[in-house]
């Protein structure tokens, strides 16, 4: 991390177990992050830790640090693959990825996340693009990424890719004709078959979710 | 007698044991349940050491998770119940004479012992175990961590000892007498070092200590807040590593990094240190910094590099040094005070055929380590005085060139 991060925060930051608590009662398998021994094993299994954030091992440090703020802001757990070597590697056995994912969730939840961090753009669009039809409509997701900037930037960006997308849609990959999503007509795409049923399974996980949250908070 | 080299229990089969310690108590049981006289002198006025002074200890059964009693009293008990064993309490071994000379005989001991406010024991030995035990580095060399300064830096010991007064009750910072609530171990202090003055070994037993000191807070109060800053921890073994998960999962804090300075802040002491897998400074307060220094031993020449026999005259008399260490400029110069009186490859004899050295007067280790290693100099004790009965030398090491 560089030295403008610390400096900042390092003043009100203390190293004990505040920010620990809150991750177990917050965070899915967060109770195991105490048990890191420092040892670096995941953050030399971490495939993303050279796109530049913090590697697993200094995100739990900073846990440690009681760094809130640089945590949940931290592009890192956003950064994640979620190939588990990190998991693997542990001679602690921490789930580190879970961890990771979980802190990505509450970071969210807590309205901390980085907001323009592509990998955060890309989830939410895709839980969207599910949440509607129950599976992945892959040229509606495309066409609303490309388009999220305004409707000059998605031009730009459609030409720029439209080498690949004419060899996806030979190569029947990718069907234009799922696009009449985007005007609310159906012409090929087929989502679910009973998408109230698919809501009412979203609206009960939403209020268990959000039953635990006050449950967790009123410890 | 019926067998011509059985060993006897004759006056020059007694065995004398200095220092009353965990690893003179268990090499004087061991002997005295061999069936051999065993005395022990020691120089205070209780049995039990530098243990005696603490606590608890850290695990010896499985699954080696959980702060221990010492056994100190237990041990106590069994050295008083032995009738075999005679103990010589505020006493010291004022004179050692043993035969010299290339032409040695092992045994034959005579031993002037020194009691308090009493008269002066002769009497005859077959072999000697050294058990002098340790002092705790003179943690006022390091200012720079406020000891000098400040009555809320203490070390390991003295931290046993606030904990002991505490009888499972909130530990309270000197200063002032209130309840600690956040308290930082700083790992070696004035050891593993290269400045001039601080030791340059490890004293071994410190990171498994911190971590049972740091239980004691947290077994009283979950809350309290606990840091440990080393720069490697050293829990080697399936009991310390047992341990060290069993610190994490009561979430003490282990901090990788070094310390810098501790001074006094307005809400307590401010700690400044470097953490090491961030590569960041920072300055916290506490209401207790404990300094794991590290171990000097007792009776044992600082030096014997230097032939100084910088020694405390209480621990024990110049000719039991003098046979001890022998031919001092031969000994392979070993970290800090630790200059080896102890051979290499013979971990119990020294220079002198029939006096072995047992604890942590010979190397720094904890108190398990000790009371095998006092066991461990029983039984070459007992060796050296059945050779005797069958007329041949002790094993010592010869400390001529071929």
């Amino acid at each position: 991390m560089n030295a403008a991060d610390t400096q900042t925060v390092t003043d009100t930051a203390r190293y004990d177990t505040g920010f620990l608590r809150e991750i177990e009662t917050h965070v899915g398998q967060g109770e195991w992050l105490k048990m890191c021994t420092q040892c670096g094993a995941c953050a030399g299994a971490c495939p993303s830790e050279r796109a530049g954030g913090h590697s697993p091992q200094s995100l739990f440090m900073l846990v440690r640090a009681g760094q809130r703020e640089t945590v949940l802001s931290s592009g890192a757990p956003w950064d994640c693959l979620s190939c588990g070597d990190c998991g693997v590697q542990c001679p602690s056995r921490i789930p580190v990825a879970n961890i990771l994912a979980g802190l990505a969730h509450y970071a969210e939840q807590l309205g901390l996340a980085p907001r323009e961090h592509p990998n955060r753009v890309l989830a939410l669009a895709c839980w969207d693009n599910i949440e509607r039809h129950g599976r992945i409509n892959e040229a509606e997701l495309e066409t609303r990424l490309k388009f999220r900037d305004g409707f000059a930037q998605g031009i730009n960006r459609c030409l720029n890719a439209k080498d690949l997308a004419v060899r996806l849609i030979k190569a029947e990959r990718l069907a234009p004709k799922a696009l009449g999503s985007l005007i609310g007509l159906n012409f090929g795409h087929r989502g679910v078959k009973e998408k109230s049923g698919l809501r009412k399974i979203l609206a009960k996980a939403r209020a268990l979710e959000a039953a635990r949250a006050k449950e967790d908070g009123g410890d | 007698m019926t067998h011509a080299h059985a060993p006897t229990s004759g006056a020059d089969q007694a065995i004398l044991v200095v220092g009353g310690g965990m690893s003179g108590m268990s090499a004087a049981l061991a002997t005295a349940r061999a069936g051999q006289r065993t005395v022990i002198v020691e120089k205070s006025a209780v049995l039990g050491g530098a243990m005696a002074r603490m606590r608890g200890c850290t695990p010896r059964r499985p699954p080696y998770t959980d702060v221990e009693d010492t056994g100190v009293a237990e041990l106590i008990s069994d050295i008083e119940a032995h009738e075999l064993v005679t103990v010589y309490r505020n006493s010291s071994v004022s004179e050692l004479t043993a035969p010299t000379g290339d032409a040695v005989t092992p045994g034959g001991f005579v031993a002037k012992i020194t009691a308090g406010g009493g008269d002066d024991v002769v009497d005859r030995f077959g072999a000697v175990i050294l058990a002098t035990g340790w002092r705790p580095y003179d943690a006022h060399r390091l200012g720079y961590l406020g000891y000098n300064d400040h009555a809320d830096v203490v070390t390991q010991m003295e931290l046993e000892e606030l904990a002991k007064a505490a009888d499972f009750g909130p530990i309270k910072r000197p200063s002032d007498g209130r309840a600690v609530r956040s308290v930082l171990f700083l790992q070696c202090a004035g050891q593993r070092s290269l400045v001039e003055g601080e030791l340059s070994g490890c004293a071994n037993h410190c990171c498994m200590t911190a971590i049972k000191q740091a239980m004691y807070f947290k077994d009283s109060d979950p809350d309290i807040e606990t840091t440990l800053l080393y720069s490697d921890l050293r829990t080697p073994g399936a009991r310390g590593e047992q341990f060290l998960r069993a610190g994490l999962r009561k979430a003490v804090t282990f901090v990788r990094g070094r310390f810098d300075s501790v001074v006094s802040g307005p809400a307590g002491l401010i700690a400044g240190f470097t953490d090491e897998i961030l590569d960041a400074p920072h300055r916290q307060t506490y209401d207790l910094v404990v300094l794991a220094t590290g171990m000097h031993p007792n009776g044992i020449p600082v030096d014997t590099r230097n032939n100084d026999k910088d020694t405390d005259p209480e621990d024990i008399s110049e000719t039991v040094l003098d046979a001890v260490v022998g031919d001092a400029t031969r000994q392979p110069p070993l970290a800090d005070a630790y200059t080896a009186a102890a051979l290499p490859g013979l971990p119990y004899a020294t220079a002198h055929p029939g006096i072995f050295l047992a604890g942590a007067s010979k190397q720094p280790m904890d108190l398990h380590r000790a009371m095998e290693d006092g066991i461990g100099a029983a039984l070459k004790a007992l060796q050296s005085l059945s050779r005797v009965a069958h007329g041949e030398g002790s094993e010592r090491m010869d400390n001529k060139p071929s």
